[in-house]
């Protein structure tokens, strides 16, 4: 499991952000990019299958568990390797790593996906896995010019 | 005691962050980053425990280990410039990763972007996938929309 985006609802608002950072005491793992004045996306941990960070990791903080990357905060030392390597650039450091953990000790799932108000992030594969095939094949189409 | 292995140090953060009793301090400025080691006569070795590189060591016996202090150059992003890492980190991340993954398909080494650049990238290449679905319905997301609103104006050229 983990957290999906349909970018087309996203509205830039930040509310996600607001909502991980309350529900992970101000330290947030969702970080919102604007590009010019046309697309807003929040940006956030992939839960990789094949997760560069737990490679980095020496002490085994990081480590996956099933689908999701966990951590654990008590063998963590800090040493901000994982965020040099994290493609996405979406784990932080500072005396611990911080990334994200789909809010596992909060009832009724991530925080952020409850806190959408416009329905952009959802925990559904299946759908996530439709709608990326039609954007590529959009991406195609464009690209030869059919409308 | 602790002793350090020069060859060997990362200049990361681990022994400074888990240092119980603030015996190490790393620091960085003007574009180096410095570790220093007071000489320490706890029995702990949480640093030793938790270096990456294996680099520090607890020494036995009386002799005062001198107070030790490395330097280490910071690496500047090749996007923003901003001074994210040392030299020696970047290099061990690139070791320890598999060597097909560290150019991305535009063949750019992310690992020498800073986080905050590889998220921007990341953004950007998201909208452009979501682009062409977008100009449908959107007139702001035409192709004249997105290259003349300001100009030829070269971030916006990249999207299109």
């Amino acid at each position: 499991m983990s957290v999906y985006i349909d970018i087309d609802r996203c509205i830039g608002c930040r509310t996600c952000e607001a909502a991980c950072q309350m529900e992970h005491d101000g330290q947030g793992h969702i970080n919102v990019h604007y590009v010019e004045d046309l697309a807003a996306i929040p940006i956030f941990c992939r839960h990789c299958e094949e997760a560069y960070c737990t490679t980095a990791c020496i002490t085994g903080a990081l480590y996956k568990d099933g689908e999701i990357t966990a951590f654990d905060a008590s063998k963590c030392s800090g040493c901000g390797l994982c965020t040099l390597a994290c493609p996405f650039g979406v784990v932080w450091t500072d005396r611990i790593a911080h990334k994200c953990d789909l809010c596992r000790d909060r009832e009724g799932g991530p925080a952020c996906i409850n806190a959408c108000p416009a329905q952009a992030l959802s925990d559904d594969f299946d759908r996530a896995v439709s709608m990326a095939r039609s954007r590529a094949a959009l991406t195609i189409a464009a690209f030869r010019g059919v409308r | 005691m602790i002793r350090v292995d020069s060859s060997l140090c990362l200049g990361c953060r681990s022994c400074f962050n888990v240092c119980p009793s603030q015996n190490i301090i790393r620091s960085e400025a003007n574009g180096r980053a410095t570790v220093h080691w007071k000489s320490c006569k706890e029995e702990c070795d949480l640093c030793v425990k938790m270096c990456p590189s294996k680099a520090l060591s607890l020494v036995s016996g009386d002799e005062a280990e001198p107070p030790c202090e490395l330097s280490f150059d910071l690496a500047a992003c090749n996007i923003c410039g901003s001074l994210y890492a040392t030299e020696l980190m970047l290099e061990w991340i690139e070791s320890v990763l598999p060597e097909k993954i560290q150019k991305d398909a535009a063949g750019l080494e992310w690992i020498r972007i800073c986080p905050e650049c590889r998220r921007n990238k990341e953004a950007e290449s998201l909208t452009r996938l979501v682009l062409p679905g977008r100009r449908k319905e959107d007139w702001r997301c035409s192709w004249l929309f997105t290259a003349g609103k300001r100009g030829l104006h070269p971030e916006r050229m990249k999207l299109l």
